[in-house]
């Protein structure tokens, strides 16, 4: 810097002084050039000195002896207005050196300059002689101020740099932990932002569209529905929904078309929110659910095979049963254990062919025929009522039938009274011994709909969502197949209409079912919680509606 | 022609002016650097010289012509100086000597005091310019100012002004200076063209020795000519890594490049002073050099970005390498004095969104450290694959972009 200065300086007087000798001014050249060769030699002491490596305040001594050097100009040219130049090194001194630069360049300049007038033949007053004094004054004054602001200013900077470096260094760290993480656990992970763009991915997510693209290294794998076989609209994908702001659990999708070596992932989408609660975008896992989902179809084969070879010979035992009971004579003793035995073997041949109906097919949905007509809905639910009335005794159970009216629904009588039967039997197992089942029937003239309450042990939230999976039990101590509410489901859905849980742990269960009143009426859509609260079902019970993962 | 003594003079002036200033003003401009400085000086003792000179001829003292001469074996001693520091030689004597024969060219025309004229004491300074003259050509013919075939034209100017010198002095004191030889051939008026030619030759030799020696002052232009750090110039990376693709696609090998790009450089060279800029970018290039692998290939624009390619990158090696690049640069920015620690943004493009084509993997590997580094939350960008290949598109589940965290 002081290099750069003083060259500054030296060209300044290097103009002066061929101003001075082409003009031919008058004055003492000699003086005059003691004073240029000072300022020359100084310049090239100043490229010499290795300024770094000594103390700074050696660099004072620049401007110091530059001072004197104007100062022999200007007593080799009075006339000119050279003290002028002064203000250079008074502003690197002020700048340089603090406060102390300041008041020794000013006690200086005005020293000498106080010298020289009274040394001088000039008249004592005059603007210009006034002028000099003021003016190294405030440029001197203004280079320390802003020197010293600058100083404070960069101070600051410094520690804002460290505190900044700190607090970035702790955030890369973290970064890199959390990609760490990320990039170690087995499921997909991906972020995207509120303006819905993908910002972070893990390693698992790039290995699982890396095993999607097909054996040509080019496509990818078609994608399925949950059920293996509907194609999947591109805008029904889970990244598509996720980015159109979607919230979701557990979506199955297959890649591949069937009967070809696929994969199952199962994609759940979650909200996410930043420190003032507000949108941070959506995080969306993926698992692997291919083996999960292959073991369950062949447990359904099993099942749905060794039931297919038990019907057969249950069925001979039946039909040798009733030529037993038509034989004559038997004895009344022997009649009576033919009967119980064929009533159990009939039982049997029931629960097989559940069996069978819920496994009949690879699909997840039961192949329900169902052949409607105009019921009387509330007759039936009170024959089913009456029916179980025996059972509920047993467990103290009361089964209250003031609220069901009387309502007509289009529906398989048949197969609506399964219906009923299996949700007032659960209701029962499920109840609290002592306590009571609520039915409701009523309608509105386009859909029906029956309400079966008890105030049992309620549902978890999980045992919610997979409530109507075939083979699930939400108590093990309650005896059953784990089918019923799946076939139940399923024939309401073959007949357009839906069931709807809502359930809240200690509390009770609560299932609505909504079925056509009309031939040809179809029903419009509806928002489970809106179902559930107009049948006053549920005060603060949780609810679920059930997407179709079977 | 007839040439009078007045125009001469200007003439020589003038040149002597013109190039020392524009010698002097580019070692502003250009990094610091001992050799440069003391050739500087020597234009700076140039100067000085013209003005004593001038000031002796409108009148002044007899201590112009003392400093005059004085400063007139400064400019000679210093140029044999600075060819000393560009040999890498020890200067420390060297100064001893110039300084004594400053002196001895001074007091020889003190001692003649007021009445010495127009030639006094001419001789003692004829006579140390012939001996750092012969000292500079003795210099030149050696060491790496040898190797260099510039250095010829400045041989021979101070073989020239040696013998020129050392002719002029032994005429001076055989027969005088008012002397008809001595009138023609030493006079002068053409001393004057020796001293135009010396000039102008030595300007334009320095100029050149000292370019290839200290780049220009500042943050850009950092590939160090003497190629100590072997990081490519940008035609030279665009045409490694076209040779480089062209040899992986045989292959089948991925390649990636990464583009590191800090933009606020010109913001903390002009806020804290070039040289901390510099310092900055040297961190930066530094730490590139140091975390990547031996054999990848380094290049720069020349500006605010470097590039890194190498080969065996998928997407999140790549990736990891970007992150490990971009941890070690920030590592290195921070222990940078003086200076606050710039946004950094790093791109990566890899050749499987983006086939074997430099160009375009160089340039998305820009677009996307611009994008880094204007997004400032994530330091790693993966460059997002052109959107007309369709397979990588038409699944939502698989994102086009996928930055990564680092």
């Amino acid at each position: 810097m002081a290099v750069l200065q003083q060259l500054m300086l030296a060209v300044v007087v290097l103009v002066v002084t061929a101003f001075a000798i082409i003009a031919a001014v008058p004055g003492d050249l000699t003086l005059f050039f003691v004073g240029v060769g000072m300022v020359f030699l100084l310049t090239i002491v100043t490229m010499l000195v290795p300024w770094n490596t000594i103390s700074p305040w050696a660099v004072g001594v620049i401007p110091v002896i530059d001072i004197a050097a104007i100062l022999l100009m200007r007593v080799a040219f009075p006339e000119s207005g050279l003290a002028l130049l002064w203000l250079f090194p008074v502003m690197w001194l002020s700048a340089a050196l603090g406060l102390a630069g300041y008041v020794a360049a000013n006690l200086f300049v005005w020293a000498s300059y106080c010298w020289v007038i009274a040394a001088g033949k000039q008249s004592a007053f005059s603007f210009a002689l006034l002028l000099l004094p003021i003016v190294t004054l405030a440029v001197s004054t203004g280079a320390y101020l802003s020197v010293r602001r600058f100083a404070a200013q960069r101070k600051l900077l410094d520690k804002q740099a460290l505190v900044l470096g700190q607090s970035l260094e702790r955030t890369q760290h973290q970064e890199q932990l959390v990609t760490q993480v990320l990039d170690s656990v087995d499921f997909g992970v991906i972020r995207i932002s509120a303006d819905g763009r993908v910002t972070v991915t893990n390693e698992a997510h790039a290995r699982m569209q890396h095993a999607l693209i097909s054996a040509d290294g080019h496509n990818r794998l078609p994608a399925f529905d949950a059920d293996g076989q509907t194609p999947l609209d591109p805008e029904r994908m889970p990244v598509a929904r996720a980015q159109r702001g979607e919230v979701f659990d557990n979506q199955i999708v297959w890649f591949g078309a069937p009967d070809t070596t696929r994969r199952a992932l199962s994609v759940t989408a979650r909200r996410l929110r930043d420190t003032q609660g507000a949108d941070a975008g959506t995080v969306v896992i993926s698992r692997d659910v291919t083996a999960e989902r292959t073991a369950l179809l062949a447990r359904d084969n099993v099942v749905a095979s060794v039931s297919h070879e038990l019907r057969a010979p249950l069925t001979a035992i039946v039909g040798y049963l009733d030529l037993a009971l038509e034989t004559d004579g038997i004895p009344e003793k022997v009649r009576g254990d033919l009967d119980v035995a064929t009533q159990n073997a009939e039982r049997m041949i029931q629960i097989l062919s559940d069996i069978l109906s819920a496994t009949s097919s690879s699909k997840s949905t039961v192949d329900v025929t169902v052949s409607p007509e105009n019921v009387d809905l509330q007759q039936l639910v009170l024959a089913s009522a009456e029916a179980w009335e025996p059972t509920a005794l047993e467990r103290r159970i009361t089964i209250f039938t003031d609220d069901v009216q009387p309502t007509h629904a289009y529906v398989d009588p048949a197969r609506m009274r399964q219906v009923a039967d299996n949700l007032i039997s659960n209701a029962i197992k499920y109840g609290r011994e002592g306590g009571s089942v609520q039915l409701a029937v009523y309608g509105d003239g386009v859909a029906s709909y029956l309400l079966v309450r008890d105030d049992g042990i309620g549902l978890s939230p999980d045992d919610q969502n997979r409530l109507f999976r075939r083979f699930f039990r939400a108590s093990t101590d309650v005896g059953g197949t784990g089918l019923g509410l799946a076939i139940c489901r399923d024939i309401v859905r073959a007949h357009g209409g839906e069931i709807i849980v809502g359930s809240e742990q200690g509390v009770g269960s609560a299932f609505l079912v909504r079925i056509p009143a009309q031939v040809d009426v179809p029903l419009p859509p509806i928002d489970p919680d809106e179902a559930l609260n107009m049948s006053g079902a549920i005060t603060t019970a949780g609810r679920s509606d059930m997407e179709a993962t079977g | 022609m007839t040439l009078d003594l007045y125009s001469v003079s200007v003439m020589t002036a003038a040149v002597v002016l013109i190039v020392g200033i524009i010698y002097i003003s580019e070692t502003l401009i250009r990094r610091d650097e001992v050799t440069g400085r003391h050739w500087s000086i020597a234009f700076l003792a140039g100067i000085l010289t013209t003005i004593a000179y001038a000031i002796w001829a409108a009148g002044g003292g007899w201590i112009a012509i003392a400093a005059g001469n004085a400063a007139f074996v400064a400019a000679t001693g210093f140029i044999w100086i600075g060819c000393r520091s560009y040999n890498g030689h020890r200067i420390g004597w060297a100064y001893g000597t110039v300084g004594g024969g400053m002196a001895v060219a001074f007091v020889a025309v003190v001692v003649e005091g007021p009445e010495g004229g127009d030639w006094a004491g001419v001789v003692w300074m004829y006579a140390a310019l012939a001996v750092l003259a012969s000292f500079g050509v003795w210099e030149t013919a050696r060491g790496r100012l040898a190797q260099t075939r510039t250095t010829i034209a400045l041989a021979i100017v101070l073989v020239i002004e040696a013998l020129y010198t050392a002719a002029r002095a032994l005429v001076f004191l055989l027969r005088g200076p008012d002397d008809p030889v001595f009138q023609t051939w030493f006079s002068t008026i053409p001393a004057s063209f020796v001293t135009i030619a010396l000039v102008i030759t030595a300007a334009i030799v320095t100029s050149i020795l000292r370019a290839g020696r200290a780049g220009m002052r500042g943050y850009t232009n950092l590939v160090a000519v003497d190629g100590s750090d072997r990081i490519l110039t940008e035609p030279q990376f665009r045409a490694t890594v076209t040779d480089v693709l062209e040899r992986a696609e045989e292959k089948g090998i991925g390649v990636g490049v990464i583009a590191m790009r800090i933009d606020d450089l010109p913001f903390i060279a002009k806020a804290f002073g070039n040289e901390v800029g510099r310092h900055v970018a040297v961190a930066a290039r530094d730490a590139v050099r140091r975390t990547v692998e031996p054999l990848a290939v380094i290049g720069d624009d020349g500006a605010t970005v470097l590039w890194v390619c190498d080969t065996s990158w998928d997407a999140s090696e790549a990736r990891r390498q970007a992150s490990r690049l971009a941890t070690a640069v920030f590592e290195a920015l921070r222990t940078v004095p003086d200076a606050v620690v710039p946004v950094v943004g790093i791109g990566v493009a890899v050749t499987h969104d983006f086939g074997y084509d430099a160009g375009a993997l160089i340039d998305a590997a820009d677009a996307a450290s611009t994008r880094s580094a204007k997004t400032g939350d994530i330091s790693v960008l993966i460059a997002e694959p052109p959107r007309s290949k369709p397979p990588a598109s038409v699944g939502p589940d698989a994102p086009a972009s996928a930055p990564a965290g680092s």
